[in-house]
């Protein structure tokens, strides 16, 4: 049971005095009782800001005779000064300054009940004005006022279908009158009158008895509800009248009187019991129960927010007490202290923010208990979802795991008391009320409820009847301190150990969750609370791992709502300091440092920091400090619960962006073994160099390792190495060598794979390092560089074949026999045909840089040799090679043939160059160095085969007289078939000329035919001047220009104009013909 | 007992439903790819997703009537703007990267990543994904990303069924969708059933949990 209020006896009549009180109204200060004689009393009433503040009371007048016959109904509209009364069946109204009679209204004759209205309302055009409205009911009718230039006009009269026994004013022009059988919502502009069906009820023909016995009765709750009840049975409406949600108060008997002193649903039950009850919940709060009280007062629902809680009266003939509220902070504390979390949150939620600062702080603080108590039930999912929704700093919750999951900040780690995070409550007060109340009051808490500590947590006594209550202050409060609780209210010498030991464990963690939202800008020591660790349940095996599953949801939200801030690797230093560093501060107005601070918004995270720990604005850089913090938190813990749920998840959280502290993850993956794991949370990281370290570990060793058999070998180190970009070159060549020595072929992988990165790799360096490392990997490299990825570069081409030759040139060890090879020939061999082929095919290397590193005497050089000799034109040498040092022929005619072919195609039959390729051979045959011999058969082949390809007087001249003429008979007919065919062809060629030029001779005909008239007025359009008699152009499209502007024309155009005229015989000087087209087909000579 | 009485419910409706949640880089035509299997449709013009959308779509799976309820998220940011919830209970993820784009093919591992840890699937070995590779109807000569690397991909991860598709041209769409359901029908059974357990006792996951657990 909650104390909202205090009933503070504040006006007893003495016995003596004979008269009763009939009714009771209050506004501002005052409070008018009508008396059974007619009488008015008007009393002014001081409002205590403590509940224990004595409440002055002075009695201002005493109005005898006010009325003839006791008051029935009191009301008063304070905008227009009135006081309206009915007594006498009539409703007359009184100036509220002196008391006196301004207007009887005489309609209103046989009155029974009347209800007041005022409020803003709009007119027609939307104007808005302050309205103040009064509805009498006279039997079956409604009489509708509206006051107006000081006194009331009737506006209309709706008959209704019963005498309404309740009146209340719902919205703007709607009333809510209580019939003998049902409610009925009334439109007081439109006249229509809606039935309000009524749900539930008592049924059956009880439940029509309790109709007629009892009022209807109806209140306003709020802004815009109203509550309908009919004996026992309530009904929530919309002030439009649309039923609510249907919940039923749960009353005991049904309410004589009912009223609604913000934020609280009051009624006034037979045997004089008021109850007090949240409108929202439905809950009974607390039970008084004042002898003789039958008159219920509160204040009026259009009161200003200052008045809440204020003029709620209750009184009976002979006594009046004032309901004094306790101050909401209290309430709510109490709430707290006795686990009602819903019921806290229920009521803060309906106070307004300007009654209570910390409302949405205390919310959040409230839910994060309930969060904390449903965890204590075992009922980790919801309470996680619960923690997550208000967004509960994370050190908060995971402290309640144990160290397995919550690392050092857990709060079950031995036997220290684990601290809450304080309540606070205190300073809480202290803004609300008085502070030497507040510490007393604690003190005292602590005292009462040491001995009531171990009941039950979580079970606080509901609405368990009635508590025994007189109009004494006592009994409420020690209602109050009574009740068991799980909070233990600390004296400042437990509070200075609570900080001792804080201060003592260096988790920052702690110090985040020491200073809760709801923390004041300076919270006394004697404040702090400590909440003995979770009784019972230390979490463990089965249990502990469904609380971590619900763990886990926490975290992956938060770290959700976390990481539109943070990216692991911001440096918050910087961050910080470029928003804020522009212009000294100091110097700066408020307004402008934090607006560029404010370059970051932080709102959706803003309940997440701790808010102004030291009153002032945090930097941007400290929130991104604290966001960072709190992101380790939970990445780290997140970690932790999923090696202990789902440890499949591990692997996803290190690859993916994280905070997780680096020692936390080495230590647990190392623990289980999970080096894959820690290798990809390394690589995350960018910690390379270690991840390789790791990697060589575990590949570079002879045996598998047990915990990690995959990563043996150098296959992750390569697939590691692939990944890395060009920046990482050291690392690469750095941590690739021992997979080079181990595995070449799979090393290479690591320079020759197809991916993006490894292409991205910088070729040159590459090159040389694994040069280095071997010559045939540099070979390796170079052939991919030359042919997957056609590398043009002279270097590579170059280095290739220098690559090639090295190899071939590595001599064995000297042994007995002298020098060998290393290669075996066969390989030696290969490598020569390798280089042959890429020095014929590659014409990017430079030939005579490469020919210099020919070893002159090696004969499987020789063909390269003669190749490269070749590509520098020098064909006698590459032919004296075949001729001379390889005695082979065969060879030497390929070669002339390949030069043959290789040369451009013979259109010019005329003598070429490569013409000269047989002339030299057969020269070398026939007229070779001194100390060689002439090679006759070989020459003769030739001349047979190629003779026509010689020039023959140089051929005959080369020919030694000694040869037979018979041997030179193949010779001679090819010669001759050869010029004949010559002779044909040059005759056919030159009858195509022929009949080519006579073509051209038509067209040119054709051409001049055409005239172009030139009159006096034609321009030429490139110079704008007259072309007159000039000599002109004329353009294939008519266009007419001079001569000397044809060719700016022909610019324009895209043409050129040739230099010369094309000289086809006798058209100078008419120039049309001096351009040809660039495009080709834009006219011309057709 | 719990388990017949789902089973029974299931039967009368006749219905399972599938949530199947697409992901991938802004731009790789996750939507278009909705829009085509859904609804035959395809549109030229980019418009990008703000949050999550979704279909849903009737289709016969082993000759069971499956509804499945295809989510289609903005590409832009990660996870930042929708929830753990959202993720909750997904049956199937299906990653969608354009072959014409290296980095979108890229990130397919930190999406997949990411959306295991939002989902905290009870097995994330074995919870099902499907990689898509879209807009193959591209010039071949701007493909990005070969054929067999994608493969080597989806291999590494556990044989992930892998499509490259055409939202445009609809090339291969119908039957990637296909596999999603099929898959994602699969991992809904395995769900239900341990999640009955879940349900009825506490005891039994942690019997289960015991067995493949540390035993230290």
């Amino acid at each position: 049971m909650l104390t909202t209020f205090h009933a503070r006896s504040i006006r007893e009549l003495s016995p003596k005095d004979r008269s009763r009180q009939e009714c009771i109204l209050a506004y501002g200060e005052k409070l008018l009782v009508g008396l059974n004689n007619g009488t008015l009393r008007i009393y002014r009433v001081s409002n205590p800001t403590t509940p224990t503040e004595p409440i002055d009371i002075e009695c201002l007048r005493e109005v005898e005779g006010f009325t003839k016959r006791p008051i029935n109904q009191m009301g008063c509209i304070k905008e227009s000064s009135i006081i309206v009364i009915l007594a006498d069946s009539y409703v007359s109204t009184y100036d509220m300054a002196t008391y006196e009679k301004l207007e009887t209204l005489s309609k209103t004759r046989g009155a029974t009940l009347f209800a007041l209205t005022s409020g803003v309302e709009r007119d027609i055009a939307g104007v808005p004005s302050v309205v103040s409205r009064l509805a009498v009911v006279v039997k079956r009718k409604l009489l509708l006022y509206l006051w107006k230039d000081g006194e009331f006009h009737d506006s209309n009269e709706i008959t209704l279908l019963s005498q309404p026994r309740s009146l209340t004013w719902a919205a703007e022009g709607k009333l809510c009158a209580g019939l003998s059988s049902s409610f009925a919502m009334v439109d007081v502009n439109t006249e229509v009158v809606e039935d309000i069906p009524m749900a539930g009820g008592g049924g059956g023909a009880g439940g029509y008895l309790s109709w007629s016995t009892r009022n209807p009765l109806a209140t306003r709750l709020g802004d815009d509800e109203l509550l309908l009840v009919r004996d026992s049975t309530s009904m929530y409406i919309s002030s439009r009248g649309d039923p609510l949600e249907s919940k039923q108060i749960p009353w005991t008997h049904a309410p004589d009187q009912l009223g609604y002193s913000y934020p609280f649903l009051v009624s006034l039950h037979p045997h004089h019991t008021l109850q007090i009850r949240n409108p929202d919940t439905q809950n009974l709060l607390q039970t008084i129960t004042l002898p003789g009280a039958t008159l219920l007062h509160t204040p009026q629902h259009n009161h200003a927010l200052s008045h809440a809680g204020k003029q709620f009266y209750l009184a009976s003939p002979t006594q009046i007490w004032k309901m004094v509220l306790v101050d909401y902070g209290t309430q709510v504390k109490e709430l707290t202290t006795k686990g009602e979390y819903d019921e806290a949150i229920s009521i803060l939620e309906q106070i307004e923010q300007a009654l209570f600062v910390e409302k949405e702080e205390r919310i959040k603080e409230i839910q994060m208990l309930k969060a904390e108590k449903l965890f204590s039930m075992g009922k980790f999912r919801d309470s996680m979802d619960l923690f997550a929704k208000v967004a509960a700093p994370p050190a908060r919750v995971i402290r309640l795991y144990p160290p397995a999951v919550a690392g050092e900040i857990s709060n079950q780690i031995v036997e220290e008391p684990a601290e809450e995070p304080p309540q606070d409550k205190a300073s809480q007060s202290e803004e609300n009320g008085s502070p030497t109340e507040e510490t007393k009051q604690n003190g005292e808490g602590e005292d009462k409820s040491s001995p009531t500590e171990e009941q039950a947590p979580g079970t606080p006594p509901k609405e368990n009847g009635n508590h025994p209550s007189t109009p004494d202050v006592a009994a409420p409060r020690s209602s109050y301190f009574g009740i068991p609780a799980r909070l233990k209210l600390s004296s400042a010498a437990a509070a200075d150990d609570t900080a001792s030991i804080k201060s003592g464990r260096s988790g920052k963690g702690d110090s985040e969750a020491a200073a809760p939202p709801s923390a004041t800008a300076t919270p006394p020591p004697a404040a702090q609370a400590i909440l003995p660790p979770p009784p019972t349940n230390r979490l463990e095996g089965k249990v502990l791992k469904l609380a971590v599953q619900g763990l886990v949801s926490y975290l992956v939200e938060m770290r959700r709502k976390l990481l539109k801030y943070v990216k692991p690797d911001m440096d918050p230093d910087a961050l910080g300091e470029s928003a804020i560093a522009p212009g000294p501060e100091t110097v700066l107005a408020f307004g402008d440092a934090p607006s560029k601070s404010a370059a970051i918004d932080f709102s959706e995270v803003a309940a997440l920091l701790p808010p102004s720990r030291h009153g002032g604005e945090m930097s941007v850089k400290e929130q991104l400090e604290n966001l960072m913090e709190m992101a380790k938190l939970i990445d780290t813990t997140l970690l932790r619960s999923y090696m202990f749920t789902n440890s499949s998840l591990v692997g996803p959280l290190v690859r993916v962006e994280n905070f997780c502290d680096p020692e936390v993850v080495h230590e647990k993956l190392v623990e289980t073994g999970r080096f894959k794991e820690l290798v990809d949370y390394l690589a995350n990281k960018k910690l390379h160099d270690k991840a390789l370290v790791l990697l060589k570990s575990f590949g570079d060793r002879e045996d598998p390792d047990d915990r990690e058999p995959d990563l043996h070998g150098p296959q992750a180190t390569v697939t590691y190495l692939q990944k890395l970009h060009a920046d990482q070159l050291p690392l690469i060549f750095e941590y690739s060598t021992w997979v080079l020595h181990k595995d070449p072929k799979l090393g290479m992988e690591v320079f020759v794979d197809d991916t993006p990165q490894v292409e991205s790799l910088p070729r040159d360096k590459v090159l040389d390092f694994l040069k280095s490392i071997d010559v045939k990997l540099g070979v390796r490299y170079a052939e991919h560089l030359v042919h997957e990825l056609k590398d043009d570069s002279p270097d590579y081409h170059n280095w290739l074949i220098e690559g090639y030759l090295t190899i071939m040139k590595e001599h064995k060890e000297p042994g007995e026999d002298g020098w060998q090879w290393k290669l075996s020939s066969a390989e030696r061999d290969e490598y020569g045909q390798k280089v042959l082929k890429f020095t014929e095919d590659s014409h990017q290397y430079w030939p005579e840089k490469v020919i210099k590193w020919l070893p002159k005497d090696d004969p499987t050089f020789y063909e390269i040799r003669a190749s490269i000799l070749s590509r520098l034109g020098e064909h006698r040498q590459a032919l004296e090679i075949f001729v001379f040092r390889m005695q082979d022929f065969s060879k030497a005619e390929a070669y002339c043939n390949r030069i043959h072919q290789l040369s451009p195609p013979a259109s010019d039959p005329a003598e070429t160059s490569t013409e000269t390729v047989y002339s030299i051979l057969l020269s070398l045959y026939l007229n070779p160095p001194s100390n060689y011999e002439v090679q006759m058969p070989p020459a003769l082949d030739l001349l047979s085969r190629h003779g026509a390809r010689v020039d023959p007087l140089e051929s005959l001249r080369l020919i030694p007289e000694s040869i037979k003429v018979a041997d030179l008979g193949n010779y001679f007919e090819n010669r001759i078939r050869h010029s004949n065919s010559r002779v044909n062809m040059n005759r056919v060629m030159a009858q195509l000329y022929k009949s080519e030029a006579f073509r051209w001779e038509e067209l040119n005909a054709e051409a001049k035919k055409k005239a172009v008239a030139i009159g006096e007025e034609r321009v030429c359009p490139v110079c704008h001047k007259r072309l007159g008699k000039s000599v002109i152009s004329v353009f294939p499209d008519g266009q007419v220009v001079h001569y000397g502007c044809a060719n700016r024309l022909a610019g324009r155009k895209g043409m050129a104009v040739k230099e010369e005229p094309v000289d086809l015989g006798l058209r100078r000087g008419f120039g049309t013909d001096r351009w040809s087209s660039a495009s080709g087909n834009t006219g011309g000579w057709r | 007992m719990s388990s017949r009485k789902k089973v029974l419910l299931k039967n009368k409706n006749s219905d399972y439903k599938l949530k199947v949640i697409i992901l991938g880089d802004s731009g790789v035509g996750k939507t278009s790819l909705m829009n085509q299997y859904v609804n035959k449709k395809f549109s030229a013009s980019y418009k990008a997703t703000i949050g999550a959308d979704f279909l849903t779509k009737e289709v016969l799976v082993d000759d069971r009537l499956v509804t499945m309820q295809i989510w289609d998220t903005a590409g832009q940011e990660r996870f930042q703007s929708l929830g753990v919830a959202f993720y909750r209970g997904a049956d199937c993820c299906v990653l969608v990267y354009d072959v014409n784009n290296q980095k979108s093919f890229e990130t397919l591992d930190s999406w997949r990543d990411e959306f295991l840890i939002q989902a905290s699937p009870r097995d994330a070995d074995s919870f099902p994904f499907v990689v898509i590779g879209n807009k193959i109807d591209v010039d071949d000569g701007k493909r990005q990303v070969p054929q067999k690397r994608a493969m080597a991909f989806c291999q590494s991860k556990g044989s992930l069924p892998y499509f490259e598709t055409s939202a445009k041209e609809a090339i291969n769409v119908e039957q990637a969708f296909e596999v999603i359901a099929r898959h994602a029908l699969a991992q809904e059974e395995a769900e239900e059933y341990s999640g009955d357990f879940g349900a009825s006792t506490i005891v039994d996951i942690g019997a289960d949990a015991d067995r493949d657990g540390c035993a230290c």
